[in-house]
């Protein structure tokens, strides 16, 4: 399975999730707050590691090893998501509001909350 | 390896050591530690030590930073009584004593260096280490040498690191046990909690096959009783401490930590009953089976079942006696919108 096709399309996976991986990183040191350079750090991370794991998976020569990348993608695709949600959850609760937001639907609830 | 690649490495592994030193925060600080645990966790895969590397990744930036952080809320609470503020102390980078630090620690890797360099970096030196990667796979019947020589060659050693493990757990217990917040706080959202309920029983999943595959790959039971207090971790931190307790109670990972010193001490006692010597293998009776199958390796699977179960029992509990005083109320409100 390494046909020149087949390397072709690995290496322009790869190629676009170090393309994703460093936007996310610029992302992360040029956006102005926690919650901006949160989704700078999730999403984009997630992808360009998620095309990396893609590209390295038809790199790989048996099934097996494929299989255990992919299964490193999955891991990768559950935890990394709601590592941020949590962050962005507790930095919520800690009083670090988004400055120009306008709706506020979780803060509405937790007041709800407050005055049951 | 490629060389390039070593370096820069290397490089960031100085970088972010220095950076973990001199940052004024210690969360900061904590998280450059994390950091350089994940970094010399790399390094030791290229330098070919896929063990340490394991234990590395897992102790330094699971654990380590898992225990800083929790340590250091506790320390914060303590104070939060009386001034909630940061305190930032003016600080200047070199003062007299840590200049004098410095050079103790200059000086010392000075001489650790020169101590190094004739002992050359590729080459083995000495009669054991040729005898053990010549003889280890026909002695012991075990696949990873690593884990031949910490359960048969210096079986005694691993004993006294099991006590080490043993005696900091039991510290640790005896210092938190007076608490008297025993309150839980109901664990991060639903969403966490939901998702954690997926991962959860792929770490165990993990540590299991590393502790028991590892007379066969790189791992065994410290590794593999690491990862399996990760995953204790997990349900402190997502669900509360009292999920924890509910669902494992502190007993059992007593009782399960004590069993796993008797296992090992009774493996070793084997040996010195039909005369081999204490922790004794081969020579001992227990059949070594053929290299690189499952069953293979004589006592080595079952001692590192024994450290496994210490391990993991003996980190949790120590996880959990620190974490149940840290959720006070002021934690949150609990819930989550439905």
């Amino acid at each position: 399975m390494n046909g020149p096709v087949v390397r072709l399309i690995s290496f322009s996976l790869m190629t676009l999730g170090v393309f994703f991986s460093l936007a996310s990183a610029i992302g992360i040191v040029r956006f102005p707050d926690v919650y901006t350079r949160l989704h700078a750090g999730t999403k984009a991370l997630t992808g360009g590691a998620l095309f990396i794991l893609f590209g390295a998976a038809l790199q790989c020569g048996s099934w097996q090893a494929a299989a255990k990348i992919l299964l490193i993608a999955g891991f990768f695709l559950v935890t990394n998501p709601i590592a941020t949600h949590a962050i962005a959850r507790a930095c919520y609760r800690h009083g670090i509001l988004p400055e120009p937001a306008h709706l506020d639907h979780y803060g509405k609830t937790l007041k709800r909350r407050d005055l049951k | 390896m490629n060389p390039a690649l070593t370096g820069f490495i290397f490089l960031l592994l100085i970088a972010t050591a220095v950076s973990a030193c001199l940052m004024k925060d210690i969360l900061s600080s904590v998280i450059a530690l994390s950091v350089f645990g994940v970094l010399l966790s790399i390094v030791f895969s290229i330098l070919q030590a896929p063990d340490v590397a394991l234990t590395q990744a897992v102790i330094n930036s699971g654990m380590i930073t898992s225990i800083f952080l929790v340590a250091y809320s506790q320390t914060m609470k303590v104070r939060s009584g009386e001034d909630n503020t940061r305190v930032i102390k003016t600080y200047y980078p070199f003062r007299t004593d840590e200049m004098v630090i410095l050079f103790i620690c200059i000086g010392l890797g000075f001489f650790l260096w020169k101590g190094i360099v004739p002992m050359g970096f590729s080459s083995l030196s000495g009669d054991a280490a040729n005898h053990y990667i010549n003889f280890a796979g026909v002695e012991t019947g075990a696949s990873n040498i690593v884990a031949a020589v910490l359960f048969d060659y210096r079986g005694f050693d691993t004993l006294g690191e099991i006590a080490v493990i043993f005696t900091t757990v039991t510290g640790i217990s005896i210092l938190f046990e007076g608490s008297r917040y025993h309150r839980s706080s109901s664990g991060l959202s639903f969403i966490v909690r939901r998702s954690m309920a997926f991962v959860i029983p792929l770490i165990i999943l993990y540590a299991s096959s590393i502790v028991l595959m590892g007379h066969l790959s790189p791992g065994g039971g410290f590794q593999g009783g690491t990862v399996l207090a990760t995953a204790s971790i997990c349900f402190c931190v997502v669900y509360g401490s009292s999920f924890e307790a509910a669902r494992i109670h502190p007993w059992i990972k007593e009782t399960l930590e004590s069993t796993g010193c008797l296992f090992f001490a009774g493996l070793g006692l084997i040996g010195l009953c039909t005369g081999a010597g204490f922790l004794a293998n081969g020579a001992a009776g227990f059949p070594l089976g053929t290299q690189g199958t499952f069953i293979s390796g004589g006592s080595i699977p079952l001692l590192n079942m024994a450290v496994g179960m210490k391990v993991g029992a003996g980190l949790s509990s120590l996880f959990y006696s620190m974490v149940k005083i840290l959720e006070a109320p002021f934690e949150g409100i609990p819930g989550e919108v439905e």
